[in-house]
């Protein structure tokens, strides 16, 4: 097996360095053989996730307090978007903001477990750095998506792991990208990858934007996201392929506050500027 | 042959032309029967190559892989909008697959392998994989940091962790063991379609086989077209389509070839139309010419394909230079009849025909020589040549009595060819000039030998036009990274032994990747654990499924009513026992890539159950390194070498590039003994001389410019040695006569330039190395030829 370190330091030599062309012209395709081999495994494991297990034996647990509201949200995925309500909303929501950061509380609703997992922390988006997703409750854990990497720090600032995309969860690969297209006001790109679906804002100002993968195995890995906000984006909600009509499905719910697009804070600072070296040492 | 030529001549000219025309008409049935029962044109460069022993291990995977890549054709289709990428790789697919003329098959973007299965297989053997964190936490009974990873595994939003999987896998130590099973790669699947990503571009990746090979010339168009109307489905300015495959080598060489051969071809004819007119005033030699070289082509062209059942593309090149020597005979017949007279075409036959057939001869034995080489392509050309010569011999010793008896006028050719050999001769007999010259050449000759070098590389020997090469490395980039065609292959006698062996060898490649030999490497051992491993990891994972579950499932907060899911993990795990993951049943799951990296011998009789595995690597740097870090590496029941195909058969050409220059100088020793049974010793000294002379001289011009010395450098000094022979065989014969032999060497020698020379401005280095070496050689033969006279003109003073 390659260790992360080598695999990570051939990549960008990959691109700077391009092989002579004065190859026989039967060689090049064999690394088609490579990469495909690579790839398999891990377009396996996707489906392994999706429809390959046998459905889980889940109980009934604290879902039912919840389960309600949601299927309210999930209503988004009765109304296709249309492009005039779209522009309507890059209008609305101050969008072009290169970065931005702030406070979030999320709680996951596992089927499977007696109670639902809550925890707390910052986050900061970067169009050009990236993204940092800091846990401080109940543990301390940070990630840094950066480019194709996601890289893992525990409570000291250590590197824990270093994931390329590749061999990363499907949906971690897609947040940055996504966030960087939410943020930015990108509609045209979130509609390469996804449907839209969209309910114009409600008493509270509120507007509702229900995404759908159009890529099928994606679907059933990512599930939907159900996005809410105003003029700042308020909630993302991840509800997988199950949920939440039916009670094996699992929600993952995350509640942005004190959003704003000022300067970075020197830990976030500091934490871009680990993984930026991280990548220039390897 | 002289006596058979003796023979011929004591029959009647009309007789000889009833025999020549019922030769000619056997010779274009017996063509015209090989043509109708499959003969056909070959142009891949790699049917020229020489054959490797291998033993039946390493033949398979060679041919395994060969196979897989032949007649292979890549598309990546180059977008920033992603949609629009995948879009038009559907549109692209969809055209290819309804060409009418079905000239491609498994059109495919992404791989045929059943991923469901595969994932499914891996989940179903969870209890026996590991990483090696994993094992060490197991093994010192540190079941807290498992647990611990398995609780920031369940927090994290963009994690795997989900109902379905803990249900299955409480302590989450399925995603670890998929990241370590699958290697790194940037590529991702969207819509059944393969893409990429760089920076801000998408490229959909598309992926077909040719259904005939690519050097097919119907094939090759029908692919062409194919590809020409797909393409065509996509108009969008902001996509961009790259190419890559065989098939536009093909392409290119062939048109190289094409324009090649009627360049060079139509080039020859006018020059040698132009000279026959200069030297003659007349056109009517130019007639019996064409009819001595179309016979001579006829008879090339017959003997090779009923020889090979097939003529190589490149022989058809090499070939138009056979126009150069044949013509030399008729030269010689019109020079000599041009000198005298009043002599009829018989008689001037009989007196040229001793140097005719001795230049038949040594011409013949210098194509022998090439025919030598293990090269089918080389030995075509020596057939093809050979066969020509004697089909010209025949050709002018049968149908010149009849045919070409007219009388010729005198022209100041003659004069002109008699007025430069006596100004040479003038010039020899200056003491100083013979001084000075020695010396020059002499000086040339150390410089320019001292300064050449060799280089047997065959990729040196075909180079496709750059927009080719380049097209396709952008599209291996696409395809991430850099490939080549050495690989690693691990045999042994049964399949574990061959999997046990792949994993001895990680740490020897991962040595190499580390030390930057290579960038990259795919082992099947990426993708399965030792049988043994597999084993202790099942072994680890009891204290988890039978000790400590209640306490996992209390810890991690997973419900567990009636011990309902307990009982069934446990009972999922004692299943699980003596299930391992297996070779086998890896390649029943994977598909056709996967299961081209392993190799089952040809020969079942001799190899019983022998088995190899190849390791495919990616971004060679330094090969001799790994080659002999490979060398060092002792695997316990598998052996393992590198296979370098390519490096094989360079240094084959080395070796065959030595035998070619000692054969050089083994024909011109054979030719001198011949000679000095026929000359003085002297004169045969001379004739032998000159042409070695020639080929130092060209050596020493070769290594003044740089060109590193080749088999194919070789391969012409070989036919530099044949004409050269020629031209001092008849200088030698005509002894005081030499003013006809003059101007028919001075034709023999403008005529082969045009050919030859010509042949040194082609595309195709291989054809190009020849072309120079004979352009320099047959200029350096031609420039000495003429002092053979200094020695044949003394010899009747002496004697």
């Amino acid at each position: 097996m390659i260790d992360d370190s080598s695999s990570t330091a051939a990549a960008p030599k990959l691109k700077s360095t391009p092989k002579p062309s004065k190859k026989s012209q039967f060689a090049k395709p064999i690394k088609q053989l490579i990469f495909i081999c690579q790839w398999l495994v891990l377009g396996a494991f996707l489906l392994v996730l999706l429809s390959q297990l046998s459905s889980a034996n889940a109980s009934e647990t604290a879902k039912n307090v919840t389960k309600e509201s949601f299927v309210q949200l999930y209503s988004v995925f009765d109304y296709p978007a249309e492009q005039q309500q779209l522009a309507s909303l890059v209008e609305t929501v101050s969008l072009s903001n290169q970065q931005t950061q702030g406070d979030f509380s999320q709680t996951r609703y596992l089927a499977v477990l007696k109670r639902p997992l809550n925890s707390a922390g910052s986050f900061a988006f970067s169009s050009t750095q990236g993204m940092i997703w800091h846990q401080s409750s109940p543990f301390t854990t940070t990630m840094i998506m950066q480019g194709q990497r996601l890289i893992t720090l525990d409570a000291n600032n250590q590197i824990q792991q270093t994931l390329t995309a590749a061999n990363s969860n499907p949906i971690a690969a897609k947040i940055p990208q996504l966030m960087q297209q939410l943020l930015t006001g990108e509609i045209n790109a979130l509609q390469q990858n996804f449907s839209l679906f969209y309910q114009a804002p409600t008493e509270a100002n509120i507007w509702t934007l229900g995404l759908m993968p159009k890529d099928e195995p994606l679907q059933q890995a990512l599930g939907k996201l159900v996005i809410q906000g105003d003029h700042q984006l308020k909630r993302i909600v991840i509800l997988s392929p199950q949920a939440p009509q039916n009670t094996t499905g699992d929600i993952t719910d995350i509640i942005f506050n004190n959003v704003d697009h000022g300067a970075f804070s020197p830990q976030n600072l500091n934490w871009f500027k680990l993984a930026s070296e991280e990548q220039t040492v390897k | 042959m002289q006596r058979i030529g003796q023979l011929l001549l004591t029959i009647s000219a009309k007789w000889r032309f009833v025999i020549w025309l019922t030769l000619i008409t056997c010779v274009v049935g017996y063509g015209v029967n090989l043509w109708q029962s499959g003969a056909k044109i070959q142009s891949n460069i790699l049917a020229m190559l020489p054959h490797i022993q291998q033993d039946s291990i390493t033949h398979s995977a060679l041919t395994q892989v060969e196979q897989r890549l032949e007649n292979q054709v890549y598309l990546a289709v180059v977008s920033a909008d992603k949609s629009l990428a995948i879009n038009s790789a559907k549109s692209i697919m969809a055209s290819l697959k309804q060409d009418p003329n079905e000239a491609f098959i498994d059109i495919s973007s992404a791989d045929d392998t059943n991923i469901n299965d595969l994932g499914k297989w891996y989940f179903e053997h969870r209890f026996q994989l590991l990483t090696p964190q994993q094992e060490q936490a197991l093994s010192s009974n540190n079941l807290e940091q498992l647990l611990n990873q398995a609780q920031h595994q369940l927090y994290s939003a963009f994690g795997f962790a989900n109902s379905q999987l803990i249900t299955q896998d409480p302590l989450l130590l399925f995603p670890a063991n998929l990241q370590a099973l699958s290697a790194h790669s940037s590529l991702t699947q969207e819509q059944g379609i393969l893409l990429n990503q760089q920076h801000d571009e998408y490229a959909a990746i598309i992926m077909a086989k040719g259904q005939q090979s690519a050097f097919n010339p119907n094939a090759q168009q029908a692919q062409l077209n194919a590809l020409q109307t797909a393409l065509a489905t996509v108009q969008s300015p902001q996509v961009n389509i790259l190419k890559a495959g065989a098939l536009f080598h093909a392409k290119a060489a062939t048109d190289s070839a094409k324009f090649e051969i009627s360049f060079i071809g139509s080039l020859s004819l006018i020059g040698v139309v132009l000279l026959v007119w200069i030297s003659f005033r007349t056109l009517m030699p130019l007639s019996l010419v064409f009819i001595t070289l179309s016979s001579g082509f006829l008879f090339a062209l017959v003997a090779t394909l009923s020889l090979f059942q097939q003529l190589h593309l490149l022989t058809l090149v090499f070939g138009t230079s056979l126009i150069g020597i044949a013509i030399d005979y008729s030269f010689h017949f019109y020079c000599e009849k041009l000198h005298q007279p009043n002599r009829n075409a018989t008689e001037v036959i009989q007196s040229i025909l001793p140097a005719m057939t001795l230049a038949l001869g040594s011409s013949s034995l210098a194509f022998i020589g090439i025919g030598f080489t293990p090269f089918p392509g080389m030995q075509q050309v020596a057939v093809f040549c050979a066969a020509g010569l004697v089909g010209a011999y025949l050709t002018i010793i049968l149908a010149y009595p009849l045919l070409a008896n007219r009388s010729l006028t005198q022209t100041a050719t003659l004069k002109w060819t008699q007025q430069y050999l006596h100004a040479l001769q003038r010039i020899a007999h200056t003491p100083r000039f013979t001084f000075v010259s020695v010396g020059v050449i002499a000086v040339f000759i150390i410089v320019g030998v001292s300064l050449s070098t060799s280089n047997d590389d065959i990729r040196n020997l075909q180079q496709s036009p750059e927009h080719i090469t380049q097209q396709e490395t952008q599209v291996r980039q696409w395809l991430s990274g850099g490939a080549d065609n050495q690989f690693i292959l691990v045999s042994a006698s049964s399949e574990a032994a061959v999997l046990q062996g792949l994993h001895q060898l990680q740490a020897t490649l991962d040595q190499a990747v580390e030390q930057q030999y290579i960038q990259q490497y795919f082992s099947v051992a990426n993708m399965l654990p030792t049988i043994a491993q597999q084993q202790r990891n099942y072994q680890l994972q009891e204290q988890i499924y039978q000790q400590q579950l209640p306490d996992i499932f209390e810890q991690l907060g997973i419900a567990d009513n009636d011990s309902a899911l307990s009982s069934e993990l446990k009972s999922h795990y004692q299943a699980a026992q003596n299930h391992y993951l297996t070779v086998s049943d890896l390649l029943a799951l994977g598909g056709n890539n996967l299961n081209s990296v392993w190799v089952q011998a040809d020969n079942a009789a001799t190899n019983k159950g022998q088995q190899g595995a190849i390791v495919l690597l990616t971004g060679i740097n330094n090969l001799e390194a790994l080659k002999q870090q490979i060398a060092q590496t002792e695997l316990a029941n598998a052996n393992v070498q590198v296979v370098d195909k390519v490096g094989d058969i360079s240094q084959l050409m080395g070796h065959y590039r030595h035998i070619m220059l000692a054969l050089l100088a083994g024909v011109l020793v054979v030719a001198g003994v011949i000679f000095s049974m026929t000359y003085p010793l002297k004169v045969a000294l001379a004739v032998v001389g000159i042409p070695a002379l020639a080929i130092l001289l060209t050596i020493s011009s070769l290594g003044l410019l740089g060109s590193p010395l080749s088999l194919f450098h070789a391969l012409a000094l070989i036919l530099v040695l044949g004409i050269g022979l020629d031209y001092s065989v008849f200088f030698a014969a005509a002894k005081q006569a030499s003013n006809g032999v003059m101007m028919a060497v001075l034709m023999s020698a403008c005529s082969t330039l045009l050919a030859f020379g010509l042949l040194a401005f082609s595309q195709t280095n291989a054809i190009h190395f020849f072309g120079l070496t004979l352009l320099l050689g047959i200029g350096f033969t031609f420039l000495l030829a003429p002092f053979m006279t200094l020695i044949t003109r003394k010899q009747p003073h002496h004697v």
